[in-house]
């Protein structure tokens, strides 16, 4: 290959960036006014991504008991092989039925949680992650087919997990309410101080329009307010952490601790969107 | 065949990505495996497929966020153009050059993203933390990941005809 060739492939290369850069600014500026872009092809990767999710799930349940069973087991003397193999059947089966007796009793809390809170909706199990690290969000193994659709809210026993965002056949992806482009509409329990809640990533959430002479204190619980329409009114958000108020603008800044440990979560309830209270919040503030 | 190659090099490491983040791995420890393809597409001088490709495994990464679609896709053709014009003249098969060249690209990449997307909540200092530490966890995984994917994109191609072409021309 010679110098001008060289120089002819590497410009035409960049003529082709310029290009490809200036089709995806275009889809970006179009991407974010018009979401449903992004949802509609996230469907077809989340179509393609889930079986793979739910098999690296499975192989990972089932490493872990070959390793608790099986593996544990290797290296013992010759002589007692036959037993400790059986002992070691015996331990797998029993640790096999201790994690289905405690994901039977998660589901059963699920369960409960429905039936007291009088929420209908689908149970789902986390199967994946966002894969860039900038958006907080996870993959449940239930989709349309279930009748989960795009707005429904993800609650858990403990508390509100996030919304639908996209939505395939047969999984959903969920924006957990730590993520910055999140928000819910909250009150804080004790003095129904109203503001919305906003993600803040690994810091977890802040409450964010609560003026200044409003009375927000350290553990005082924030629950949804109903009034967004997507989480159902009363849910527990989390508890506030901290309440700082500068001398510089109107409103306090306050930080909120999620009520549910999102790095933990196994199962969500999907419910569908609440219709708005019509008492409204009694001496809501802000 | 380079470009499905490519782009099938990058959906794998999108899948491993999301296999790391579903471990539990924290957004800013997240090596950006999909970059390296990019990287190594651009190392190995693949052309107009290969930043076509760079193209179509940004966009699957955007579609795999559901929020935004373009900014990854706009991120690697940058890495991709930017490290096709750079390597001419250097040793791309030097480890320190590529974990200088994954430790700079991911920043690059990050940085395009963080312009680009919603996120402005993220205080100034938190934003160059996650990209800096994905950076650094990016340029340590460069070594050990780019042969793989040497391996998978460039199986016919031999080492003697990519380390000439990354050498001054004469």
């Amino acid at each position: 290959m010679g110098i001008s060739d060289r120089f002819s492939v590497k410009g035409r290369v960049v003529v082709t960036a310029v290009g490809l850069l200036c089709i995806s600014l275009f889809l970006t500026a179009y991407s974010s006014k018009h979401p449903e872009v992004a949802r509609a092809g996230s469907a077809v990767i989340s179509e393609i991504t889930a079986p793979v999710g739910r098999a690296v799930a499975s192989v990972r349940a089932g490493a872990r008991s070959a390793w608790s069973g099986y593996l544990y087991l290797r290296g013992v003397a010759a002589e007692n092989d036959s037993l400790r193999l059986e002992l070691g059947k015996i331990r797998g089966e029993v640790l096999a039925l201790g994690e289905l007796s405690r994901e039977n009793a998660r589901l059963r809390a699920l369960l409960n949680f429905s039936q007291s809170s009088g929420l209908a909706g689908v149970a789902a199990s986390v199967i994946g992650a966002d894969a860039t690290g900038w958006v907080r969000g996870i993959v449940v193994n239930q989709g349309s087919t279930s009748g989960v659709t795009v707005g429904m809210a993800a609650v858990h026993p403990q508390g509100v997990v996030g919304q639908v965002i996209s939505v395939t056949p047969h999984s959903a992806r969920v924006l957990l309410i730590t993520d910055h482009s999140s928000s819910v509409d909250a009150l804080v329990q004790e003095t129904r101080v109203r503001g919305i809640i906003e993600g803040a990533g690994s810091s977890g959430c802040e409450l964010r329009y609560v003026t200044k002479d409003a009375p927000v204190k350290s553990g005082e619980l924030v629950v949804t307010s109903g009034f967004d329409r997507v989480y159902p009114k009363g849910l527990a958000i989390g508890r506030v952490s901290s309440v700082q108020s500068g001398d510089a603008g109107l409103f306090h800044a306050v930080r909120v601790k999620p009520a549910v440990d999102l790095q933990r979560l196994e199962e969500v309830l999907l419910v569908s969107a609440a219709p708005a209270p019509a008492n409204g919040a009694q001496g809501g503030q802000s | 065949m380079r470009l499905v190659r490519l782009c099938v090099a990058g959906c794998v490491a999108i899948l491993l990505q999301a296999g790391l983040a579903q471990a539990g791995l924290p957004g800013y420890l997240l090596p950006h495996l999909a970059l390296l393809v990019v990287i190594q597409a651009a190392f190995l001088e693949h052309g107009i497929q290969g930043v076509v490709a760079s193209f179509l495994v940004g966009l699957a990464l955007d579609f795999s966020s559901a929020l935004l679609v373009g900014p990854w896709a706009g991120a690697f053709v940058i890495v991709y153009a930017g490290l096709t014009i750079l390597s001419r003249g250097l040793f791309v098969e030097s480890p320190l050059v590529t974990v200088l060249a994954a430790f700079f690209s991911t920043v690059a990449a990050n940085c395009f993203f963080s312009v680009l997307s919603p996120n402005s909540d993220l205080s100034v200092l938190g934003h160059l933390l996650h990209i800096l530490s994905q950076a650094a966890v990016t340029a340590a995984c460069a070594p050990f990941f780019l042969p793989c994917i040497s391996y998978v994109s460039e199986r016919r191609a031999s080492p003697l005809r990519r380390v000439s072409s990354a050498a001054p021309a004469l």
